[in-house]
């Protein structure tokens, strides 16, 4: 630990002295289980973000520590670089990109089936929202814009896949908790090849902004952001390996606006993916697509309301047996503030409609004060029956939460 | 002939008064509107926001670009300070005849999000401004008429056709030298006056009328914000490939 800080201390003291500019957060979040005594957290995290623009060039390097202090198993704390990527634009509609760096793609908000190449951090997924969850890949990119359209072609050389809740973690599925307990059945993971150049993956997007809404068209070829689950027969084991398969995927993201009202939808279409495939010695694939859709009001001053509605095909396994549904949920947000803006106060509630998933009741107030220090209060409940929705399956991990965080 | 021709100058002059006196509301709201300002600007911008006793509680300092074809401008929005709010970026869309089109970026987010037009209503980064009050009007979307002249200005109310507009009425007093807008009374539908624009410093750059210094006085809430224009550039030669939704999460540049 002492040795990762001291190394982050020189990194900052030696970007500072030949960056134009540096941007730093800290935060730290603590969080308590009302349902097991047991589940605490008292998380810190510190990030930076280094800047220099030198003529047609741009340079960044961002990275974090983080440090659990209630957490025994966290000793050593966990040391990440963000990114760290060089921007040239040669022309002004002409950019090219190399690095680790974030890409979201997408119309939809929090759920974005057509954002191919965004690896997310699932670990504390409940308490980030998509802009803080997701991670940078690495890329090689350019981006040509022309009128109000562009085009961008990325190339991954090195992928990076999402990072999971551990198997301590209380946020880890029913499904794979199930897969771990089930006897007879063995887990092989599997590490995405990381060998660059040897596994590419590639997107293109075709982007255009329109007076009163704007279209997003992707199409990606590579790998899934999170392992799919294969299964072989060996004697009587079931052996389950975790694999990263090439696949083909298609999306559109639509937005407009209508007075107070934006729509937003995207879509997506992957032509081979099985969260597990189906017989046992063929591995058969299997097509899916995955909508999410949502309408935002605004009062025009401070009240905002959102409907969001997700539909997912989704394989289960059950039983030694998968089967495919539909898996869908809605989510309704309000979102108000007070005192010039400084206190902010949210409430989502997210229901299943057509499937058993569950529900959940999330309130968070936020207060920002001296400008820059905001301090965060809040809640989850999860309710339902049944132990494997997508909600429900959380019902015994109620909490409370409380976040400060310091930019300078 | 001298005779002849000081009764022609006369009467020239007689008709030109008249000829300016018989300007309507629209006649004025239009030369605002097509007063020269560039094809393109590019600016620094501080805001200072201070309650009740004038107190200064919060500080901004922004960037700006604008880029006009004569009939539609574009406009983008970044803030630069403070760290919380650095990066969010605004860009507009102000069609002629049409509704406008908004995008913000957030770098919380880290993309861009269309959002409804009604949201530039909304105080614009927690100022007395809102994105309106920063745009030009639209000659298509207000019935402009002229009122009585005062202070050596022209005085003109401008109501929004729509009935839902936040602000049921304006009075505007215009510059009868350079048709630039000096001074704003912000009526609610109630018709009380909820805000005042005025402007306090006005200069010549590069042969255009330049605002540098404005002041809103919000009498709701007791507040007011005072906006400063520096570093002023006009006809710098911006592309119009720079105000597109996905190009909007930049660094500040304007120093």
């Amino acid at each position: 630990m002492k040795k990762r800080f001291f190394l982050v201390v020189f990194l900052v003291v030696s970007f500072r002295a030949i960056s134009s500019e540096i941007d730093s957060t800290y935060e730290s979040f603590v969080q308590n289980t009302t349902n097991r005594s047991d589940v605490k957290s008292f998380n810190n995290r510190l990030e930076s973000n280094f800047f220099k623009e030198k003529g047609k060039f741009v340079f960044n390097v961002g990275m974090e520590i983080m440090h659990d202090f209630i957490d025994e198993n966290d000793v050593d704390g966990e040391f990440n670089l963000n990114s760290a990527y060089i921007i040239h634009t040669p022309t002004d509609n002409l950019e090219f990109t190399a690095g680790r760096k974030i890409i979201t793609w997408g119309k939809a908000d929090e759920f974005n089936p057509a954002d191919f190449l965004a690896p997310e951090d699932l670990r504390y997924f409940i308490f980030k929202e998509k802009g803080e969850r997701v991670l940078a890949n690495n890329i090689i990119q350019a981006k040509l814009n022309f009128g109000d359209s562009s085009i961008t072609g990325v190339m991954v050389p090195l992928q990076r896949t999402g990072k999971l809740p551990g198997s301590d973690s209380i946020w880890r599925t029913a499904d794979m908790r199930i897969l771990e307990t089930t006897p007879g059945v063995v887990i092989h993971d599997k590490k995405m090849e990381e060998t660059p150049f040897k596994s590419n993956q590639y997107a293109i997007k075709f982007s255009s902004d329109f007076s009163v809404m704007d279209i997003d068209l992707i199409y990606f070829s590579g790998f899934h952001l999170i392992p799919e689950y294969v299964k072989s027969l060996s004697g009587t084991t079931v052996n389950i390996h975790e694999d990263y398969r090439r696949f083909n995927g298609y999306g559109l993201g639509v937005s407009g606006a209508y007075k107070s009202y934006t729509f937003r939808f995207e879509g997506a279409f992957k032509d081979r993916i099985s969260l597990l495939v189906n017989a046992a010695a063929t591995n058969i694939d299997r097509a899916m697509f995955q909508i999410n859709t949502g309408v935002d009001w605004t009062d025009g001053e401070n009240i905002h309301v959102s409907v969001q509605y997700v539909l997912s095909e989704i394989m289960k396994y059950k039983e030694g047996i998968t089967a495919r549904r539909l898996s869908d949920f809605l989510f309704l947000q309000y979102k108000t503030s007070f005192f010039d803006e400084n206190i902010e106060v949210r409430l989502r509630v997210g229901n299943a409609v057509m499937s058993d998933d569950g529900t959940v009741f999330n309130f968070e107030g936020n207060y920002t004060f001296f400008e820059n220090y905001v301090v965060t209060l809040g809640a989850y409940v999860f309710g339902g029956t049944n132990n494997r929705g997508l909600f429900s399956q959380y019902d015994k991990n109620d909490l409370v939460y409380a976040k400060f965080k310091i930019l300078f | 002939m001298p005779k002849v021709l000081i009764c022609l100058f006369t009467c020239l002059l007689i008709f030109q008064i008249q000829a300016k006196d018989v300007l309507k509301g629209h006649d004025i709201a239009t030369k605002a509107y097509n007063i020269e300002d560039g094809s393109d600007l590019s600016c620094k911008v501080e805001m200072e926001i201070s309650k009740g006793g004038g107190r200064v509680v919060k500080h901004r300092t922004l960037e700006f670009f604008r880029i006009d074809d004569g009939i539609n401008n574009r406009g983008i929005f970044r803030i630069c300070s403070p760290k919380l709010l650095k990066g969010t970026t605004f860009l507009s869309w102000n069609n002629a005849g049409k509704d406008n089109d908004l995008w913000i970026y957030l770098p919380s987010k880290k993309k861009s999000r269309r959002v409804a037009g009604n949201n530039k209503y909304q105080k614009f980064v927690s100022s007395d401004f809102t994105y309106d009050d920063l745009s030009k009007w639209s000659l298509t979307r207000n019935i402009f008429k002229r009122l009585a002249d005062d202070k050596g200005m022209y005085v003109i109310e401008s109501v929004p056709k729509e009935k839902s507009e936040k602000i049921a009425r304006k009075v505007v007093w215009v510059d009868k030298v350079n048709f630039v807008i000096m001074k704003v009374d912000y009526y609610n539908k109630s018709g009380k006056l909820v805000k005042t624009l005025t402007v306090e410093e006005l200069k010549k750059i590069n042969g255009i009328w330049t605002v540098l210094k404005s002041r809103m006085k919000n009498f709701k809430s007791n507040s007011e914000t005072i906006l400063e224009v520096k570093n002023v550039v006009y006809d710098s030669g911006l592309s119009k490939g720079m105000f597109v939704s996905n190009k909007l999460n930049k660094r500040c540049r304007v120093k």
